[in-house]
């Protein structure tokens, strides 16, 4: 593997965070999942239940290649051909997810903060922005990401406790608690949970970690705490609106926000959304902008710099392609389709390569693989 | 007349023998002056012959006058130490004193005081020197005086030893055998004693020049704790710096740097302490300069920074001996350089610009409370005017209702939009500013008396900006004052995010802040990332950044700097109020 910068596990565990938490800012999409009533609070604990099960094949995928990402694992087990078309598969996956993230990052912008303002500049000014902190590396990216973590996480607090301050919050919507069943609940955390693509995210980075030995806690810390943030933006929506309009708003932790009134004084505290919601998009969309840059130089090529620009040059049309519109966006997103698109990448593939390998007695070389990276 | 090149022996002929390095070049020189006197003897022979000589007899002394001058270039030792040559000294003291002389040529301040040894024994002998850099009463007490008096007994070898072991009454004394290092020592400012017969001479530190005394720096003024500050003169910094630590393992290793200038520069660190890499890379850098002047350590800081392309400065500097020990026992590695009190501290890390020396001598609760108050004003001084062009253009909605009413009517009427004001009065400011740095004291409060009325009262009334706006400028300039370490990079960071504002709004602002950051976190300083101990994170380090922990609670040096002596003292040093058993 290429040396691509080293990254330690509280920077992996805050880069899971910020990405992952990055979605549930804006568009909460949670709430239109089955059960889709007061009840969708509970798929939290389920989601992340989940997401450890669908990190299982991954993770040992991790174990038998220390060295190696899965674009690269790919190669080595399912040969030569195989494995390049299964590395480009992911490349296009890692583009696509942050084209996506990029289009939902310019839709909520021009469409609730600044509706004058064109789609495309928003999208080539973070692309340009993250090009930068592409071209630095890995390493900058997650320094970014621990100095953006803590900025993030107060603003959340500080605007849940507005919130609750301005009594908007009515925990009473929360019941009746299962009024369809617990079954319900269960696929929607299943679904919800098959929406992180964070996990293949985890396993590309998991190779970079400068200390290999608890990466199993710092996986479950991230998850965790995003976890803890998703159910308090979960709740925090669900209290103020109510399960059947919540499902109704486009943004609902922003308009949650926009309610905000304590004492007549502190009003309109949208401005630290915005900024908390720019910081955390800049941090996923850089992350898997990355990625896509990383597996790309993977596939044969030394240095991952010249592919920057190239590949940030496709983002950019492709995150108008992929949502020419809110409604189309958000119906991309759904629960319909999006989630099966996602499994196949972060558990069907990884699954398969894991059995063919261990059929196949697959696995790397640990001479040359395990030198000693801790510092 | 004669009148070719050679008429005016100065500068650019002595540049020009000392860069040719080729015999055949000094013959030629030779060869010219050969020809020029023979051009002037033929001409004096027939001023004579035609009896014009009383009338000639001027211009004929002058010629005379330069080509005796031009004859210190032909001078073997010259010629020998401008091409770089190394010359032992010859042991006839009248061969090395013509040479100096020559080397010398047309610098009034050397003195070369030519006497006998002894009443009786009549060694020639020469102290050589320059006027105002020895001390003239140490030179005539300790080494004149008792040279002139005592009886030697006429051995040469022994003379020098006996010179050296019995008369000069000077601490520092030393051998030297070369040309250049007699050079090299009289423009240090030490008194040279050149002795016939003998091919050593003996250098005595008597340097003594006039230099300010030590005194409270302007830049870091402090309430509480030591007043002085660094002078100009390097031995004063490092004995400064050695009174605060007494410790042999506070290592000042000396160093010239400056073809020209051969400025001194020695590089302090505490071995044990410091990270040894630190302190080979800082080697490293320092050899490769090659600059024909160093008048500050402004020229190094610029020759070894990390990032010379950033706005960040990646090399410190303080002006204060107490803070360059505390820097020092953090690990970190000093720079003195001769000719200026600031000192330059490597590695240089964000942080340190929130830290001042007072900070640690006071207690901890209010120490804590400014240091938020810095870190709320660095940000409040680089992002809020753009806040305000951000919020008035683009998003009115954000203010409550009253704050909008007031701000919309001193805003009403106002020529300019806002970015435009604000990066107006924010280039009024900064002319202001250095207006009030450059003047003479007296005219000074003539600029605030200007700054105040005019820019301020007059400008609102006149209605050409709006009242807010000068409110939120000279908070911003105040603001800025905080952290007098960052005030550059804080006034180039604030126009970028206004111009940033002004095309669109908070979204601008925040993307400025999002490129400030990533940059900021690329940047390393010899080796240790810029942004540390708040990205990569480390926790232990932490307690000295937004809180500065009691000193019993500080019990850790900063990890990032090497950290291989990490403890600073002993567990268990919290004091512990006694019962009062009576």
């Amino acid at each position: 593997m290429l040396d691509a910068g080293r990254i330690n596990l509280r920077q992996l565990c805050l880069l899971i965070f910020i990405s992952k938490n990055y979605l549930d800012l804006t568009y909460l999409l949670v709430l239109t999942y089955p059960p889709a009533n007061q009840d969708v609070w509970l798929i939290v604990p389920l989601h992340f239940l989940f997401n450890l099960i669908l990190m299982v094949p991954l993770y040992f995928l991790w174990l038998r290649f220390p060295q190696k990402t899965i674009v690269e694992c790919g190669q080595l087990i399912a040969g030569k051909a195989a494995g390049l078309a299964l590395g480009v598969l992911y490349i296009w996956y890692f583009i696509h997810q942050a084209a996506l993230a990029l289009s939902q990052f310019c839709e909520f912008l021009s469409t609730a903060i600044m509706p004058e303002t064109p789609f495309i500049f928003f999208a080539v000014s973070l692309m340009l922005v993250s090009a930068y902190a592409v071209w630095h590396g890995l390493e900058v990216i997650s320094r970014v990401a621990e100095l953006f973590a803590p900025m993030i996480i107060v603003s959340i607090l500080i605007a849940v406790l507005l919130v609750s301050l301005s009594g908007n919050i009515n925990l009473k919507a929360l019941f009746p608690m299962l009024e369809k069943g617990f079954l319900p609940v269960v696929y929607g955390g299943f679904l919800s949970s098959c929406k992180s693509i964070e996990l293949i995210g985890i396993a590309m980075l998991l190779p970079c970690l400068n200390r290999r030995k608890k990466a199993k806690a710092a996986i479950v810390c991230g998850l965790l705490l995003h976890s803890l943030f998703f159910l308090i933006i979960a709740l925090t929506v669900l209290g103020t609106f109510g399960a059947s309009e919540a499902k109704n708003t486009v943004y609902p932790f922003y308009d949650a926000i926009r309610l905000i009134s304590v004492g007549r004084f502190i009003e309109r505290v949208e401005i630290i959304y915005v900024m908390m919601w720019v910081l955390s998009a800049f941090i996923k969309v850089t992350l898997f902008y990355y990625l896509a840059v990383f597996g790309l130089s993977q596939l044969r090529l030394k240095d991952y710099k010249p592919f920057v620009l190239p590949v940030g040059t496709i983002i950019i049309p492709l995150s108008l392609l992929v949502a020419p519109n809110i409604v189309e966006l958000l119906e991309f997103t759904s629960y319909k389709i999006y989630p099966w698109y996602n499994l196949l990448f972060i558990f069907l593939i990884p699954a398969v390569l894991l059995v063919v390998a261990l059929i196949r007695k697959k696995e790397e070389d640990t001479q040359c693989g395990s030198a000693d990276l801790s510092r | 007349m004669t009148t070719n090149n050679h008429s005016d022996p100065l500068y650019p002929d002595h540049e020009w023998l000392a860069t040719n390095k080729s015999a055949v070049q000094q013959l030629n020189a030779l060869l010219e002056y050969a020809q020029q006197v023979e051009v002037f003897s033929k001409k004096a022979d027939a001023a004579f012959r035609a009896g014009q000589w009383l009338k000639m007899l001027n211009s004929l002394k002058e010629e005379y006058q330069a080509l005796e001058q031009q004859q210190y270039l032909l001078n073997p030792v010259y010629l020998t130490y401008a091409n770089g040559i190394k010359q032992a000294l010859s042991k006839e003291a009248a061969v090395n004193v013509n040479g100096l002389k020559a080397i010398f040529a047309q610098c009034s301040d050397l003195i070369i005081r030519e006497f006998n040894l002894g009443a009786t024994e009549q060694i020639p002998a020469a102290l050589v020197m320059i006027e105002g850099m020895v001390d003239r009463g140490a030179i005539n007490e300790s080494i004149l005086k008792p040279l002139l008096f005592t009886k030697y007994n006429g051995d040469i070898n022994g003379t020098l030893a006996f010179i050296k072991a019995n008369v000069l009454s000077v601490a520092n004394i030393k051998e030297i055998r070369t040309v250049r290092e007699v050079v090299d020592e009289v423009l240090a400012g030490n008194a040279i004693l050149i002795i016939d017969k003998s091919d050593i001479a003996l250098v005595s530190e008597v340097k003594g020049w006039e230099s300010r005394s030590v005194e409270e720096p302007d830049t870091e003024a402090v309430v509480r704790g030591p007043r002085e500050g660094f002078v100009e003169t390097i031995r004063t910094n490092t004995a400064l710096l050695r009174r605060k630590i007494k410790n042999p393992n506070l290592k000042i290793e000396a160093l010239k740097v400056g073809e020209k200038t051969q400025t001194a520069i020695c590089i302090a660190y505490i071995k044990g302490i410091v990270d040894e890499r630190i302190v080979q890379e800082l080697k490293k850098r320092l050899d490769k300069i090659e600059i024909d002047a160093v008048l500050e350590s402004g020229y190094i800081e610029n020759l070894i920074e990390d990032a010379p392309f950033s706005l960040f400065p990646t090399v410190g500097n303080s002006e204060k001996p107490d803070n360059v020990s505390a820097k020092l026992l953090e690990g970190r590695v000093a720079v003195f350089v001769d000719g200026t009190p600031f000192v330059l501290m490597v590695p240089y890390l964000f942080v340190e610009a929130f830290q001042v020396s007072e900070d640690y001598y006071s207690r901890p609760y209010y120490t804590t409370f400014i240091r938020w108050l810095r870190w709320f004003a660095f940000f409040t001084s680089t992002v809020l005017p753009a806040l305000y062009v951000a919020i008035t253009t683009y998003h009115q909605e954000l203010l409550p209702q009253a704050l909008l009413t007031s701000i919309a009517t001193a805003q009403e009427g106002t020529p300019f939009p806002a970015v435009v004001e604000a990066l107006l009065m924010q280039i009024i400011y900064e002319i202001l500013r250095e207006a009030g740095v450059r003047l003479p004291r007296p005219v000074g409060s003539a600029v605030s008396i200007v700054g105040a009325l005019v820019i301020g009262e007059a400008a609102v009334t006149a209605g050409l900006v709006g009242a807010p706006m000068v409110v939120i400028v000279g908070g911003t300039a105040i603001s800025s004052f905080l952290i007098p370490a960052l005030s550059d990079v804080n006034a180039l960071l604030r126009i970028m995010l206004i111009i940033m504002a002004g095309f669109s709004g908070i979204y601008g602002i925040i993307l400025g802040f999002i490129l400030t950051i990533i940059h900021q976190c690329s940047l390393r300083s010899f080796g240790v990332p810029y942004m540390s101990p708040l990205a990569p994170i480390n926790v232990s380090d932490l307690k000295d950044v937004f809180v500065r922990f009691p000193w019993w609670a500080m019990r850790t040096r900063p990890r990032v700097l090497g950290g291989q002596n990490p403890l600073r003292e002993k567990a268990g040093q919290k004091p512990k109020a006694q019962t009062n058993n009576n």
